[in-house]
């Protein structure tokens, strides 16, 4: 076939979808409005949301100037430090940040990742080198950070020009890095990889397929990770999966179309949390039983996602999110004392972990 | 056969309105084109005509309006992890029940789109803008803003790396 013919199939193709998605729209001036009324609203409540920090800051310097011995406030979520990223509509990428689960300390580390989460050491943090990626046109490589973002080490001993490594995990023994993988134009490539957590190197492909946010169980024997394929509702959902560290007893935990993204084994590893397709928690066991929501009584309009465990096991911090608005809240796994920890702000939110 | 289409930007001036009806659909493929996302296509494109509706008093003082949101579009689209990072923002937000944009294109095309994404970032976008719109030489260098002579170029080593790549005749049939 020629070049030409080929381009022109694909350009109808693209037409079509394009076509069918003003029909089903009610006509793109109405998509037009909304999406500028959504952008408007986000600038308002980004205003708001400033204006209100701004008041509450002051309020609370008065007041302690007032209190010489305040009684501090004893959270009832345990004391902890979480980190996660915030979403730009614009540059399209995330800025981290830790906070306290009070919701004080909260710091931007300066860094611009795909993904981050803590080693189980806690004494680093694991990043997507995008940094790097947009230096260098590529490929994609993960890359360490100390807490306070300062100190990247690049974990890029892998020699391989094409392969991209993203998100992922560290080992629980910090000896091995579980990574998504892929390569551009090349989907044959994709799929869960590891390398040695100390450079990068020493490539083992563990699953091929759309895979994504590996997550290693708590003894390291096992890796949970989301899969994606075409054809399933909603589209770009997909289900959650677990195979063990050698390779053998893939298995599919959760029904295609149940989940989206990141997924979070409990320290004690008998649960994973998910995120299912509207908003809503659900917990599995690895072996795929009782699998059931997690009753969270949030405000309407709001949807829970990005689940991470504390590192006692007894409580799940997600992301609150209604529109482009998020914040951070937690509640014990049975979805009883949910409680706001972080004031909304104007950004989505995206993974979130408990330093260990 | 496809209509081809106007040339970008006529003598008369269009209302904001009248300009996005005309243009949307080709701003949104051409996302699509260079994006290869089907979820966050429809947010580039709006992003880009949100921006040009904010500055349309003076967008549409320019010769070839059509041509300013292309180039929005284009510069924004290609990205192998821009690409990951959309699609990510985007299906967070699926999440909370809003539907994704574009329908499932086939295999066939999805492939051919691929390979164009491969392609170095200029090529990508010159390769995109001729065959999704049958644009002269000329119009992409204005949409692109560069020479007429490094749009021929990118064109023909794009084509060539396309036609490797894909397995086909790059001779061209006209």
């Amino acid at each position: 076939m020629r070049l030409d013919v080929r381009a022109r199939l694909a350009v109808d193709d693209i037409q079509l979808a394009v076509d069918r998605l003003e029909t089903e729209t009610r006509g793109p001036l109405v998509r037009f409005d909304r999406y500028r009324e959504r952008r408007q609203r986000t600038k308002r409540l980004t205003t708001g949301a400033l204006a209100a920090i701004v008041a509450i800051s002051a309020l609370l310097f008065a007041l302690r100037a007032l209190q010489p011995h305040p009684t501090p406030a004893s959270p009832t979520v345990p004391p902890g430090t979480i980190l996660y990223g915030d979403w730009h509509a614009k540059a399209q990428d995330a800025s981290w940040f830790t906070i306290s689960t009070d919701g004080s300390a909260r710091t931007d580390l300066g860094v611009t990742a795909t993904c981050a989460t803590w080693f189980p050491s806690g004494d680093r943090i694991l990043i997507t080198n995008d940094q790097e990626f947009h230096r260098t046109g590529g490929p994609l490589r993960p890359a360490s950070v100390e807490p306070d973002g300062s100190g990247r080490v690049p974990l890029d001993g892998l020699t391989d020009p094409l392969l991209n490594l993203g998100c992922g995990d560290v080992s629980p023994d910090q000896s091995e890095l579980a990574l998504e993988g892929w390569v551009s134009h090349a989907s044959s490539r994709s799929g869960i990889y590891e390398v040695r957590a100390s450079d990068g190197s020493g490539l083992i492909r563990l699953t091929h397929g759309q895979d994504s946010v590996p997550e290693y169980s708590p003894d390291g024997t096992q890796v949970a990770f989301f899969r994606t394929k075409t054809g399933i509702t909603p589209d770009g959902s997909g289900a959650i999966f677990v195979i063990n560290t050698d390779g053998t007893g893939l298995r599919r935990l959760t029904p295609w179309g149940w989940t989206f993204l990141f997924e979070a084994w409990s320290p004690d590893g008998q649960w994973i949390a998910f995120q299912k397709p509207y908003g809503e928690l659900y917990l599995v066991r690895p072996d795929g039983s009782d699998l059931h929501e997690v009753p969270l009584a949030l405000p309407a309009g709001m949807g829970a996602s990005n689940p991470a465990w504390s590192p006692d096991g007894q409580w799940l911090v997600f992301t609150a999110q209604n529109g482009d608005v998020s914040s951070l809240w937690a509640a014990h796994p049975d979805g009883s004392a949910l409680q706001q920890m972080t004031q909304p702000s104007a950004v989505q939110q995206t993974q979130s972990s408990w330093r260990p | 056969m496809r209509e081809r289409p106007p040339p970008i930007g006529a003598a008369e001036v269009p209302a904001f309105e009248d300009f996005y009806r005309k243009e949307y659909r080709a701003v949104v493929g051409l996302a699509y084109a260079l994006s290869g996302s089907r979820w966050a296509a429809e947010d580039l494109a709006q992003d880009a005509f949100l921006a040009a509706h904010d500055r349309w008093d003076r967008i549409s003082g320019y010769d070839q309006p059509g041509a300013w949101v292309r180039r929005v579009v284009a510069n924004r689209s290609v990205s192998a992890i821009r690409r990951r990072n959309t699609e990510a923002k985007t299906m967070a937000r699926m999440a909370f029940g809003e539907r994704p944009a574009l329908a499932e294109i086939p295999n066939d095309a999805a492939e051919f789109w691929d390979a164009v994404r491969s392609l170095p970032r200029r090529q990508a976008q010159v390769v995109a803008l001729h065959y999704l719109e049958d644009r002269p030489i000329a119009e992409i260098a204005e949409i692109l803003g560069i020479a007429a002579g490094t749009v021929k170029k990118h064109l023909f080593d794009g084509r060539q790396t396309l036609a490797r790549e894909l397995g086909l005749d790059e001779e061209d049939e006209r």
